[in-house]
Formats: structure tokens, C-alpha cells, sequence
């Protein structure tokens, strides 16, 4: 990622009295609630894991329980039992990807900001604003990909 | 062995304050769609008007609340640069706070009640091996 431009002379005025203790106290707090999602987003994709191990497992078994409910066509299952099941997996893996970057780049921010009674070093902080940064960039771009999705499907129901 | 550059504070809280700024910005700009969406939900007619319109008002209300406290922390933080005032730093943070911490009570919400409806499942599973 490319850094904004900063002379010397700025960088060190602006980081010598950046982080004054209500601001440090407020990312303490900001820094608790980060990790908590972070945990959360890296226990999502564990079980995207899980869930593709055992689809593929059992997906002979999936697919006889669903051709019981529903009646599948032979089209329709050659297809799920092979381009399509790699296409699932293929999206399943996707988002599991996504849930586990976006886990390690909170956590990673959440885990360097400072903690109560303890003074935290500047390169630490500046790590854990790396990681809030990388969060950040990749919320943007996961907006952009769903922005241009949202878009498609107006532009397909009115006109197509 | 190379030694690797150590990371700016200043640096890199601007860094992060220029991600949050486009973050913020396409968050505003989904909300748009979305209410285009709902608009195009809406002339749809019937029950759909309702499950749209809830939808809608849901996730909006929930985007906005993020999006502006997100905005707010990369106008305070740029002030805060501008000024050096470090009050506007923690102001700057403040909002950031407020960010997470909605999106950790979300999550709290989710997770609660996806462990309710596992735990229900778990139970009427039980209850028919009983009755069996």
C-alpha cells in the first residue's frame, strides 16, 4: 500500500503529541470491540472450512436427499457433481478468504492498540494502524465489488 | 540482511484516515442503490413492498450510523492534523470507537441468535428421539 506524502519535519510534529491519553483510552476501547469482531470474522471462516470438508464429503448424500425433495433433472446433477460442486467450493472458499482477512487485519489492530495501565510504543501503534488501514482498504474494495453487483441487478430487472 | 523501514505513526494513521475515507464514501453510495432497489422493490407490488421496505429501513439505518461515524473520524483526524490539536485526535477516535462498537454489538446480536436457533434445532432433535 502506498503511503500518503509526509516531510520529516511534519511526520515528527504530527507523532509527537498525536495520541494524548483520552485519545490512547479511546483506542483501547475501539482497539477491544476490534478483536472481538476479528474473532468472530476468523471463527466464520473456520466454519466455511468446515462446511466445504463436509459438503464434499457427503455430497453424494446431499445430492440423493435433494433429488428425494425436489426431483433433479440428470442435467442438473452431472452438473452438481462436477463443474458445479467446484463452483460452490470455489465461492465457498472466496468468502471464507474474505471473513479470515478481514479477522487478521482486525485482530491485528485490536491486539497492537494500547492496553489499560500500560504505554504502548509508537511503532506498535503505527502497526496497528498498518493493520486498521489494510482493514480498511479491503472494506472499500469489498464495497466497490458489491456497489458494481447492486448496480448489475437494477440494470438487469428494469431492462432485461 | 536488510533491515525493514519501521512504520510512521503519523504516517500510517493517515493512511488509514484516506482508506476510511473512500470506505465511508461507497458506504453512502451502496445506501443510494440500495434505496433505488427498495424504490424498484416497491413498484413490485404486494407482500414484497413490506419485506423491502423493512429491509431497507433495517440495513439503512445500521449503514448510516457506521458510515457517518466513519466520516466524522477522518474529518477530526484531518483537522487534528491540520491544527495538531491532539482533543481532535481523541474525537477522531471517538467515532472510530463508535463504529466498532456497533458493528460488535452486531455481531453479538447474530451470534446469540444463530447459537438460540442451533440450540432449538438441538433440542426438537432431542425431543423427537424421545417421543421415538
Amino acid at each position: 500500500m502506498q503511503e500518503p506524502d509526509m516531510t520529516e519535519q511534519e511526520n515528527q510534529l504530527w507523532e509527537s503529541d498525536i495520541l494524548q491519553p483520552e485519545a490512547t483510552r479511546q483506542l483501547a476501547i475501539t482497539g477491544r470491540w476490534a478483536s472481538f469482531v476479528g474473532i468472530v470474522y476468523l471463527s466464520l471462516s473456520a466454519i466455511v472450512c468446515l462446511i466445504m470438508v463436509l459438503i464434499l464429503a457427503n455430497l453424494k448424500y446431499i445430492l440423493d436427499s435433494l433429488l428425494l425433495i425436489n426431483g433433479l433433472s440428470e442435467t442438473a446433477l452431472a452438473f452438481m457433481m462436477g463443474a458445479g460442486k467446484w463452483l460452490f467450493m470455489l465461492m465457498m472458499a472466496i468468502s471464507g478468504l474474505n471473513f479470515f482477512l478481514n479477522g487478521l487485519y482486525l485482530f491485528r489492530f485490536g491486539k497492537a492498540t494500547p492496553h489499560p495501565g500500560l504505554v504502548s510504543e509508537d511503532e506498535d501503534l503505527a502497526g496497528s494502524f498498518h493493520s486498521l488501514a489494510q482493514y480498511l482498504s479491503l472494506t472499500a474494495i469489498l464495497s466497490v465489488i458489491s456497489l458494481v453487483m447492486n448496480l448489475l441487478a437494477v440494470v438487469f430487472y428494469l431492462f432485461l | 540482511m536488510t533491515k525493514q523501514t519501521p512504520l510512521r505513526l503519523g504516517t500510517q494513521i493517515l493512511l488509514s484516515v484516506k482508506w476510511a475515507r473512500y470506505a465511508a464514501m461507497l458506504s453512502f453510495m451502496n445506501l443510494g442503490l440500495g434505496l433505488l432497489q427498495m424504490l424498484v422493490g416497491w413498484t413490485s407490488g404486494g407482500a414484497v413492498r413490506i419485506g423491502t421496505l423493512f429491509t431497507f429501513l433495517a440495513s439503512a439505518g445500521i449503514t448510516l450510523v457506521m458510515s457517518i461515524n466513519l466520516y466524522q473520524y477522518v474529518k477530526y483526524s484531518r483537522q487534528a492534523k491540520l491544527t495538531h490539536d491532539a482533543g481532535l485526535m481523541g474525537r477522531a477516535l471517538y467515532h472510530l470507537r463508535i463504529y466498532f462498537t456497533v458493528m460488535g454489538i452486531l455481531f453479538v446480536i447474530i451470534t446469540t441468535l444463530v447459537m438460540l436457533f442451533l440450540l432449538l434445532g438441538l433440542l426438537v432433535k432431542i425431543l423427537d428421539y424421545a417421543r421415538a
